[in-house]
């Protein structure tokens, strides 16, 4: 036969219980808003732990891109999704191979200036340089990484210039770049406008941490006046140590069909055309 | 769309009627598949895919199951829930991962086995099929460059056994296929998927 816990007894444990559950609930913090060096100094904090382990990203990607309607009314296109694997090395390598169990549709590649594209299944190949073929990007490589890993680089005069706000604003080579960040200074939405109307913007719609690091799982890319727009997730996203640049690049075979500038803008002009 | 493993629409092609003709000159590899396709009306078989990503140096397996009938239909159901179809007049793509059900047209699928064409082609006139060592044979397009190829591997019933696709120059599929079956054909609706609740169609023409 057991005895029973007297009254007493009972309340302590709970009244430990209770202490337990209380210094294991989350605390009611008070939101003060984050602006000026305190903002910058988590932003940097976060961008080095970052840029450190961009020395080698791999991740998984699923793409669901959108194109504007067909006519103005018109609601957006819906698009075929894709799976991709990716991969990404500071400063300026970036790799996409859109791919699943059934077959590979599309490996990118981009190194600083130059883009390397292969289509198997039209056993296509693009070799483009952006300065000597006028992409109209600059450094499409580095822009795809900053991208891709959130890795802004306001100049320091631009904190300043921000006071009391979490918007920062500077321009860079010809863009005009503006980041807006969170509370926990994480970039929340960046633009970056080369004229009036004409840009690209990015929204990170998700973070998670990675090995002690912010990164950003969810983004949301588009060109400003909405022609169109690709929403993607990332998982399994590892770091590594950085791996032999050639494995960055894709491979196109000899005997690929290699398409020019010209070639790929009427491309694209046909494409513009049948919206 | 992105392309269907090879070996799929070369049984599929080389089992319709275009190509019923000139069997007797078609590939040694699936000959023996295509005669009991062509006398049962369906062949069924399950599979074990391998694939290695070339970026992030893993290596990812699946099962499935596989299904193919007369005239031209082919269906690989695997086991995360992706799937696809072929037919004559188009073919559809289950996507799980975007929750999207594409169905493509005949010019979607046109383009896939006019690309697939030389490696489909049973009078060997566009593709060259060599024996290799053991029970395998490798596939090689005239057109399309020697970097992508096939290597069947034939069990002692004559059936494909293991098939290895390039799809690119550093990437290739491993199927491992087993358990061959034959039965009565189901017909076209057998191979038209249906989009799970919750799921996007989109048409790709």
């Amino acid at each position: 036969m057991s005895a029973r816990p007297r009254p007493r007894a009972r309340l302590l444990v709970a009244g430990i219980g209770l202490l337990l559950l209380a210094s294991c609930a989350p605390r009611p913090t008070g939101m003060v808003p984050v602006t000026g060096s305190a903002l910058e100094a988590r932003y940097l904090a976060q961008l080095a732990a970052r840029e450190s382990r961009a020395a080698m990203v791999t991740e998984t990607a699923v793409l669901w891109p959108r194109a504007a309607g067909l006519c103005d009314t018109c609601p957006a296109r819906r698009l075929p999704g894709m799976q991709a694997s990716l991969a990404l090395a500071w400063p300026d390598l970036v790799r996409l191979r859109v791919d699943s169990f059934f077959g590979t549709a599309l490996d990118l590649s981009l190194a600083g200036d130059s883009l390397r594209a292969y289509a198997p299944a039209q056993r296509a190949g693009v070799l483009l340089d952006a300065e000597r073929d006028s992409l109209g990007v600059c450094g499409p490589g580095s822009l795809a990484v900053r991208l891709l890993s959130a890795a802004w680089r306001p100049p320091s005069g631009s904190w300043a210039g921000a006071a009391g706000s979490r918007v920062l604003r500077w321009t860079e080579g010809g863009d005009s770049v503006v980041v807006g960040f969170d509370d926990r200074g994480r970039p929340e939405q960046v633009e970056i406008r080369r004229s009036p109307g004409a840009g690209l913007r990015v929204t990170y719609e998700r973070w998670e941490s990675v090995n002690d690091v912010m990164w950003p799982t969810s983004i949301r890319m588009g060109s400003i006046q909405g022609e169109f727009e690709i929403r993607s997730r990332m998982s399994a996203v590892r770091f590594g140590a950085r791996r032999a640049s050639p494995r960055l690049a894709t491979r196109i075979p000899a005997d690929a069909d290699l398409v020019g500038r010209e070639r790929l803008l009427r491309w694209l002009r046909r494409i513009e055309t049948a919206r | 769309m992105t392309r269907a493993p090879a070996w799929i629409l070369a049984v599929a092609l080389a089992a319709s009627p275009c190509a019923r003709a000139a069997e007797s000159r078609g590939l040694v590899s699936t000959r023996a598949l295509v005669t009991r396709l062509e006398s049962s009306g369906r062949a069924e078989a399950v599979v074990r895919l391998a694939r290695r990503d070339p970026l992030s140096g893993r290596t990812s397996t699946l099962s499935g199951r596989l299904a193919l009938e007369l005239p031209g239909c082919a269906r690989l159901d695997l086991s995360d829930g992706e799937a696809m179809t072929l037919r004559p007049d188009g073919g559809d793509w289950l996507q799980p991962a975007t929750r999207q059900l594409i169905h493509g047209g005949v010019r979607a699928v046109a383009g896939l086995l006019t690309w697939w064409g030389a490696l489909l082609d049973t009078s060997g006139a566009e593709f060259r099929e060599t024996k290799v060592a053991g029970s395998g044979y490798r596939l090689k397009s005239r057109a399309f460059g020697e970097e992508l190829s096939q290597r069947v591997d034939l069990g002692a019933n004559g059936l494909p056994r293991r098939v290895v696709a390039a799809l690119s120059p550093e990437d290739s599929l491993e199927y491992r296929i087993s358990s061959w079956r034959f039965t009565h054909p189901r017909g076209r609706d057998a191979f038209v998927l249906q989009a799970p609740r919750g799921y996007e169609v989109v048409h790709v023409q």
